[in-house]
């Protein structure tokens, strides 16, 4: 039988920016306040009357080829073999060399231990066989969590039923995160600094 | 459960749960009991302990589960057999744990020892708390029964019950601020409360100033189908002056002139009548007008009138209404924004008409009726009070489903109202009432109202400016029965049970109420002499077979929500005995109206003051931003910390030519007040419009509503980091006149004109 | 493409390498750069930079004790540096770097004993070992930078040896103003040996032009990439970060002292000279300071 490699989908046909994943996963792992394991990216576009909005859910791709990893001067981060890569707060020395090698920014000091943290698709939940809090939580079912590499899983169906892209792809770090109906400006970097409404 | 595999478990959770490929109408959640019902906790990874429940932060009452260690609540999940969120929770909903260890609660009774307002209390037991109150209500029940006016909000069940048993009519919900327009027009036409948009099996979606995506009165429910119909090729069509996030992701969205929704339905309706794209069966047999009366009234509205009027173009209202009318089955949608003006009530029937006249009434993904269990009341019955509710005099507001609470305050300043006791239950009036300054000065003046009790969890705007205040349970901590519409058509019932005892010394809403009747006494304690809250509930669930026989209470307390496992539901149920209205049909005409010197068919009335726009005036409109709730909200700082401040919206166009930047402080001007806030200068807005979000600029509610870090054990607290950089908001209710819809007595909260300009550094 | 594009909500977490790792850089910088300064004449026998030696290794050591300290006090676990060796790991140009800052100051020491107790032959060999070490206690932090995919102004090859040229061009500018202070304060007859600084004046005059070359030639190569790397760019050029960066690396630090160290009227004077090598040392700290949090200013998400 395969090896379990676990992954994620964000249907943005179905995402509706509600923010529910946010606070199911700060309400899950207690994430202490100004730092985030996930957010949601809202981008408004276009002229007027011709004017869209698009949502991007963001957080940790728990990539195959994960730069923080090999970047780690302690192997405190490191990936396991059904591909989430973990933070292993003991041995943390809290340098912050991941954070500024993650393409992703979705990696944060926490302020009130000063280790490293990260999501690590609550891998509490994952090993007692449930799924993440905020595909749990997704009011219109929006994620997809799920074995990759079992054919009969509804993220492989999924994925092989749907076109996908992950983010930056160039950077080559395999993210694990897959986009449904991905809005490309959302997906861009650009300007500085959050817009607010 | 038998020992599954990790991986089993989740295929099997997640294989039945199947949408798969796009155009798969299965709902993906109907199937998911297995999977949801656990949580393990984060370090031990041991099974924590789940209590079933129902959300108490707005109206939807989604089911709940509340896991607990060591009698502590550490998690709120969805209860996956609740059929209307399927185990899905909002943010909100996710955050109630947030409001249950709110360090900001008020922990027991106070008194003021200061001015009101002055922040000066003292502590007092909750029997000397009790006797100056029953002390106070003695004075009044003998003779002015009248003089006591109750304000509640969402946790209402027993405090009307309380007001009738006094004898006095002036109690007034918070729910007349926003659904008594659209309640009133949906009563008269159709003799239901709300409309239930069945839109998982919709086609077509047309939305007239709804915000699903963010709000909404079921908020979860709907927008879970609605993605459901969306995802199974259904059109979304948005009118909305602002991109609300509805609106930015609708399939077109036009932008609207406020308070003209109900001119661009009637001009959708007259099309469709002269195409012959209406329902011949529907409205020959089930309408109480003949077509023929009813196409001549529509003629008046032209495409060129609407145009003029809302700004969208005449041949846009024809595709969509031509679309609307051809594409089977489809449904209109409905919020704030058509209801909320003083034109509310004829704006809602006009849209209802939409759905009557293509044939889309209580029909597979139509216009609904809502399916819900009607929940017994405990006898002995309290009589009607003699006297007549003071603000309920002149004809048309006697049709209204509620009294309009926005007018209790300027009604006591200007004498119409004699205010001897007020009381306000969870409704923080000073915040959430249109015309703050006024409410603010109305609550200070002890002549006006000599003596004020506040009932709240929180030291609220409104408790704030009270003489004692009683400390609330949250409704985690309090008993609740609840049938709300069943957006699958069957209907169900929820129990909302305490997952823990109250905090501090605060009492549940209910217990205040039942202690109260019976320590005042004087006839006041029959009504409440069904016992506690258990008995209550026991009560109201009785006439219910299926779930007496289920094993009623105990039932509900182990599984959180009773359906009948067999009922399916069932369409065109008016067929059986008619429409609950005095001709059993879908009322068009309303000739109650008549005397109440009201149009008897829906008919467009230009708001006052908003059809033409001098050089330098928009109107306003404000709107809830999704994360945030009037108020329950703003002690989470899990919320707060993703909203916590606004700005005006301002059109790019216009912005460019006041030359003001996005981050500029601007000063808007109302005829009642005046704030300044930063301006978001935006292309989503229509260019005679300034948006401004609720929901933010507290006040009172405590530290984490205003932003403020301090000192706790939770070291969180001193990671508030919001207030510093961003600040908390302003709120824009000062800004905002009383001003009420004649016939549904509901608040014109988006009719509201004004300047703006910027402010010069 | 000219899409009217706004961001409502999005979130930034706060840049992970602060100030601290800036000093750091530059005083591992004049660390190596004075360290090579002072092998020029005990390690490469060119007798004209004897005065150097003492001054360069005791400069080299202290700035090498005080620059981990920067480390150490910017770890979110202070009391865990130890948990670099034995948890080491040879992909992270980190674990390299944190032997190299035990070996290299042991090294600078014993190179330093022996130039104090005389003993050249000793002295010559010690300096000899020092010198790749002073290059990689420095380029490393080079490799930390360049081996960062996430950051576009980080991920060039050219990052190493810019650091290494940074690293000479300040350990020069100190050594000239060391030579002046000493020459001027500490000499019985007040005087400053000339010959030597102007050579060091040539040396750091060919320094800055090959430092300006790479700065030229990494901005041109990243106004062409992709948006990233050309908004980094943009942002040290034109943007937030342009005064300093402009004014103070480029304007301030390299160009003015170029012109004093090579005009007629300002050239070969002492005070001049002094001038450019102070603006030239407070330049270089500009580029650490563009580099590093410059270098985390563009949105990665
Ligand atoms: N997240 C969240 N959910 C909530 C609440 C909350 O505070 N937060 N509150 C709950 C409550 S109490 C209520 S009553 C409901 C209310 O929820 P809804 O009934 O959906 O009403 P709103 O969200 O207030 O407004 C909907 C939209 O109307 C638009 N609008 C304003 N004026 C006009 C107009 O003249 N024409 C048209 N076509 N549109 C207009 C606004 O821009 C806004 O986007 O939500 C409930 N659910
Ligand atoms: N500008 C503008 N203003 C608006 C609106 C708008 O669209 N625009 N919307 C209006 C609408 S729709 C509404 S419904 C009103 C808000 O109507 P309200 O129902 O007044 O909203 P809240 O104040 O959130 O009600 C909750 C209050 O009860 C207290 N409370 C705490 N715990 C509990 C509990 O367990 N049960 C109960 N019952 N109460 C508790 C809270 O502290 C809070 O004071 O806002 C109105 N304000
Ligand atoms: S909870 Fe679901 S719908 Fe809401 S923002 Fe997250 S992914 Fe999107
Ligand atoms: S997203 Fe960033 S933190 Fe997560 S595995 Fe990839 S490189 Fe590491
Ligand atoms: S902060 Fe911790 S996890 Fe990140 S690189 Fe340093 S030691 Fe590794
Ligand atoms: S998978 Fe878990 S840790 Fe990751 S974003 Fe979702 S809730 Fe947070
Ligand atoms: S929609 Fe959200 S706040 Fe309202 S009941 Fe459901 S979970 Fe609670
Ligand atoms: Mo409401």
């Amino acid at each position: 039988m395969a090896r379990v490699r676990w992954g994620m989908v964000v249907d943005l046909r179905r995402c509706i920016g509600c923010h529910a994943c946010a606070v199911a996963c700060k309400a899950e792992n207690l994430t202490p306040l100004s730092v985030f394991r996930n957010w949601v990216k809202i981008i408004e576009k276009g002229r007027y009357p011709n004017v869209s909005r698009s949502f991007l859910p963001s957080m940790c791709n728990n990539c195959d080829n994960p730069i923080c990893v090999r970047n780690c001067p302690t192997q405190a981060t490191y990936k396991r073999e059904d591909g989430i890569v973990m933070q292993d707060p003991h041995r943390c020395i809290g340098c912050k060399y991941c954070m500024a090698s993650c393409p992703y920014d979705v990696r944060y000091l926490d302020p009130l231990k000063g280790i490293v943290q990260k999501c690590t698709w609550c891998v509490h939940r994952v090993d007692a066989g449930l799924e993440p809090a905020c595909v749990n939580a997704c009011p219109t079912n929006a994620l997809i969590f799920g074995d990759v590499n079992d054919h009969e899983s509804r993220i492989a169906r999924t994925l092989a039923a749907n076109a996908v892209q992950v983010l930056k792809p160039e950077k080559d770090t395999f993210p694990h995160v897959f986009y449904i109906a991905g809005d490309a400006v959302a997906m861009r970097t650009f300007g500085f600094g959050e817009g607010g409404e | 459960m038998n020992k599954l595999t990790r991986r089993e478990l989740i295929k099997a959770g997640i294989a039945t749960g199947g949408a798969v490929a796009a155009g798969q109408a299965v709902n993906a959640l109907a199937q998911e009991a297995i999977q949801g019902g656990r949580s393990v906790s984060r370090t031990a990874g041991t099974p924590r302990f789940p209590v079933p429940s129902a959300c108490g932060m707005c109206s939807a009452r989604c089911g709940i589960i509340a896991y607990l260690e060591d009698n502590i609540v550490v998690k709120i999940e969805g209860n996956p057999r609740d059929p209307n969120n399927h185990g899905r929770l909002c943010a909100r909903g996710l955050a109630g744990i947030q409001v249950l260890y709110s360090p900001d609660r008020l922990a027991f009774p106070m008194k003021r020892t200061g001015a009101r307002g002055e922040g000066k209390w003292q502590r007092l037991s909750w029997d000397q708390a009790y006797a100056e109150v029953v002390e106070k209500l003695k004075a009044w029940q003998g003779n002015r029964p009248e003089a006591l006016v109750l304000l509640s909000g969402l946790d209402d069940l027993l405090v009307s019950r309380l007001a009738r048993a006094y004898g006095t009519p002036h109690w007034f919900s918070s729910a007349a601020l926003t659904r008594a327009n659209k309640e009133t027009a949906l009563n008269l036409t159709m003799g239901v409360s709300v409309d239930v948009n069945h839109l998982a099996y919709a086609k077509y979606i047309l939305n007239f100033g709804a915000n699903p995506y963010e709000t909404g009165q079921y908020h979860v429910p709907l927008v879970q189908r609605l993605i459901d119909g969306r995802l199974s090729g259904a059109k979304l069509v948005t009118f909305d002056p602002r991109t609300s996030n509805t609106a930015g992701k609708s399939d077109e969205w036009f932008p609207i002139r406020p308070g003209t929704d109900g001119l661009v339905a009637l001009a959708m309706a007259n099309v469709i009548v002269q195409l012959g794209l209406y329902d011949r069966d529907f409205v020959e047999n089930w309408m109480n007008v003949p077509l023929t009366l009813l196409a001549a009234h529509l003629a008046q509205y032209t495409l060129e009138a609407a145009e003029a009027a809302s700004g969208v173009k005449g041949a846009h209202i024809r595709r969509i209404a031509i679309e609307f009318a051809t594409t089977h089955p489809a449904t209109t949608i409905s919020g704030g924004g058509a209801s909320l003006h003083a034109n509310g009530v004829q704006t809602e029937r006009a849209i209802a008409l939409l759905n009557a006249l293509t044939g889309n009434i209580d029909i597979r993904g139509g216009y609904c009726l809502p399916r819900t269990y009607a929940l017994a009341e405990p006898g002995p019955l309290p009589p009607d009070p003699k006297v007549k509710n003071a603000l309920l005099v002149d004809r048309a507001s006697v049709l209204a489903s509620y009294a309009p609470s926005q007018q209790v305050f300027p009604a006591i300043r200007d004498g119409r109202l004699k205010c001897g006791v007020l009381m306000t239950w969870g409704h923080n009036a000073a915040y959430t009432h249109p015309n703050t300054s006024l409410v603010a000065g109305v609550l200070k003046d002890e002549r006006l109202v000599p003596f004020h009790v506040a009932v709240d969890t929180f030291l609220t705007e409104t408790a704030a400016l009270a003489d004692m205040v009683l400390p609330a349970a949250t409704y985690l901590e309090s008993w609740g029965i609840y049938s709300p519409p069943a957006y699958d058509l069957v209907p169900f019932v929820g129990l909302q049970q305490p997952v823990v005892k109250p905090q501090g010394e605060a009492v549940p809403f209910h217990n205040i109420a039942i202690e109260l009747a019976r320590r005042v006494g004087g006839g006041l304690e029959k009504p409440f002499a069904f016992g506690s809250m258990e008995d209550y509930i026991k009560i109201a669930i009785s006439r219910i077979e299926g779930l007496t026989r289920a094993g009623g209470l105990d039932y509900l307390k182990e599984h959180g929500v009773w359906r009948d496992p067999v009922a399916q539901p069932e369409y065109r149920t008016y067929e059986k005995e008619g429409f609950n209205t005095p001709s059993g049909q879908f009322e068009v005409y309303l000739p109650q109206l008549e005397e109440a010197g009201q149009p008897t068919l829906p008919t467009y009335i230009p708001v006052p003051g908003l059809t033409e726009f001098y050089e330098e005036e928009f109107v306003l409109i404000t709107y809830m931003p999704g994360i945030l709730a009037a108020d329950l909200a703003a002690p989470s700082a899990w919320l707060s910390e993703i909203t916590h401040d606004n700005a005006v919206w301002i059109n790019k166009e216009v912005a460019e030519y006041k030359l003001i930047r996005t981050g500029d402080l601007v000063t808007v001007k109302s005829p009642v007040g005046q704030i300044t806030l930063k301006a978001h200068v935006t292309q989503g807005i229509e260019p005679h419009v300034v948006a401004i979000s609720g929901g933010t600029g507290h006040w009172g509610m405590g530290r984490v509503a205003r932003g403020e870090k301090f000192q706790s054990s939770d070291g969180n607290t001193r990671l508030i980091w919001w207030g510093e950089k961003h600040g908390n908001g302003v709120h824009p209710h000062s800004l905002i006149p009383v001003t009420t819809d004649p016939i549904g007595g509901g608040q014109a909260w988006l009719d509201t004109k004004v300047t703006i300009e910027k402010v010069r550094r | 493409m000219g899409e009217e594009v706004q961001v409502i909500y999005n979130v930034f977490h706060e840049p992970p390498l602060g100030v601290p790792i800036a000093i750091y850089f530059y005083m591992t910088g004049l660390s190596a750069g004075s360290f090579i300064m002072s092998t020029l004449a005990y390690g490469f026998g060119m007798k004209k930079f004897k005065p150097l030696g003492k001054i360069g290794v005791t400069l080299a050591v202290i700035l090498l004790v005080l620059a981990p300290v920067n480390l150490i006090i910017d770890l979110g676990q202070p009391l865990r540096a130890w948990h670099l060796f034995p948890y080491l790991n040879a992909a992270s140009p980190i674990t390299y770097g944190s032997f190299l800052l035990t070996i290299y100051p042991i090294n600078c020491m014993i190179y330093g004993y022996f130039m104090f107790t005389h003993n050249d032959k000793l002295t010559k060999i010690f300096g000899l070992i020092g010198i790749p070490l002073a290059i990689s206690v420095h380029g490393y932090t080079g490799f930390i930078l360049a081996m960062s995919k996430a950051r576009a102004l980080w991920n060039t090859a050219l990052m190493p040896f810019l650091f290494l040229v940074s690293a000479m061009v300040s350990g020069i500018a100190m050594m000239m103003l060391v030579l002046i202070i000493w020459g001027k304060f500490f000499t019985k007859d007040r005087k400053v040996n000339e010959s030597l600084l102007w050579d060091l004046s040539t040396m750091l005059v060919i320094s800055i032009g090959l430092d300006l070359f790479l700065v030229f030639s990494d901005l041109a190569v990243l106004l062409t990439a992709d948006s990233e790397a050309r908004e980094a760019a943009m942002l040290i050029l034109t943007l937030n970060f342009s005064p300093i960066f402009v004014g103070g690396e480029i304007i301030l630090g390299s160009l003015i002292p170029l012109l004093l160290m090579v005009l007629p009227w300002t050239r070969r004077r002492v005070w001049p000279t002094a001038l450019a090598a102070f603006l030239v040392m407070a330049g270089i700290m500009a580029m650490r300071y563009v580099m590093v949090i410059g270098g985390q200013s563009v949105p990665l998400s």
